[in-house]
């Protein structure tokens, strides 16, 4: 009962976890009634500040408020299944897909639009963080060290 | 041996994120990249898969990692790894803290390492952009083609802002620069 509601949720969202929390609204609130939309809220809060993608996280807990430790595995897995499927599917078939020089030129293309993208949530993030000079120096110098693969040192330094 | 490699280094990489999704993706290229498992190619290739797939990216990314290097199984462990933490920490929070004043804690602690994930996603971006258009295997090479594919992304990205106030949503990003792939890279 978990595993499906949560197999339906990891299946239909696609482009980023809040879309799924939108989804998981909608199923788990209003269609099955097992948590309230506060409840809701607030387990997404905690998603969000722990480590991990938030929808494995809210899924995780809300599988734990309905049956324990056996309804967060359900839960967990439920909605691990659909994008662990596909993507293996889509491995085994990638390479030779590759091989065809549309779809190769075609991934060039998406490799640039991918590292715009990671630009633009970069840089949309310095537009939503505190505007302090500190944060601003922070900043510049994770950046100088991020370069040099240090990510993780800096990670830690927090 | 590699099942363990492949389940403590996405243990690591599901630990030492917060914040989802795009956080994650610097220190993912710098494990799979270091781990030689992907070579950065591959991985933004990827990136653009996932847009278009279902499911949270560090899955997806644990999956086609783990299966490269290891088959199914490989992708199994590397799943399995990736989603511990995030069952351990949020199975013992909603095992002992049932109190909202506990947010408050954990609220500091991530407001704290939100300008570090901002900086490494930056950095991220514009070392992988630079990668892909001017700096093609490490020597400085002006694609033009790539540079002009680039600038019509960025340009398109914001107009698109400019006329429809809302951001373009990731799916479509990934759909244009495809297309303009194919054009810009088959002539």
């Amino acid at each position: 009962m978990l595993f499906s509601a949560f197999f339906k949720i990891g299946l239909f969202t696609f482009g980023g976890g809040y879309a799924m929390i939108a989804l998981m609204e909608r199923e788990i609130v209003e269609k099955k009634g097992w948590i309230d939309k506060t409840e809701l809220m607030r387990i997404v809060a905690i998603s969000e500040l722990t480590p991990g993608p938030v929808s494995v996280n809210a899924a995780t807990a809300i599988g734990y408020k309905m049956c324990k430790i056996k309804g967060s595995i359900f839960a967990l897995l439920g909605v691990v299944m659909p994008s662990f499927m596909i993507i293996l599917a889509i491995s085994l078939f990638l390479n030779e897909f590759m091989t065809y020089p549309l779809v190769a030129a075609a991934f060039k293309g998406v490799r640039i639009g991918a590292s715009i993208l990671i630009c633009s949530v970069g840089i949309g993030m310095l537009n939503k963080i505190g505007n302090s000079v500190y944060e601003k120096l922070l900043r510049f110098v994770d950046c100088a060290f991020a370069h040099r693969n240090y990510s993780r040192y800096s990670v830690f330094a927090r | 041996m590699i099942y363990l490699l492949l389940f403590w280094n996405f243990f690591k990489i599901g630990l030492f994120t917060f914040g989802g999704g795009y956080a994650m993706i610097p220190l993912i290229r710098e494990t799979v990249v270091g781990m030689g498992w992907l070579d950065e190619e591959t991985l933004l290739n990827f990136i653009g898969i996932s847009e278009a797939t279902p499911g949270a990216f560090a899955i997806n990314v644990a999956t086609f990692v783990g299966y490269s290097q290891a088959g199914v199984l490989g992708s199994i462990v590397a799943t399995l790894g990736v989603v511990m933490p995030s069952f351990i920490v949020i199975s013992s929070i909603m095992l002992f803290f049932n109190k909202k004043s506990k947010n408050t804690m954990v609220e500091g602690a991530f407001k704290g390492v939100l300008p570090v994930i901002c900086a490494l996603i930056c950095a991220t971006g514009v070392s992988l952009l630079l990668k892909v258009t001017v700096l093609i295997n490490g020597g400085f090479v002006f694609d033009y083609r790539a540079v002009i594919v680039a600038a019509t992304v960025i340009a398109v990205l914001f107009g698109y802002k400019k006329i429809f106030n809302k951001k373009m949503s990731a799916y479509l990003v990934m759909i244009i620069s495809a297309a303009l792939g194919m054009i810009a890279f088959s002539i």
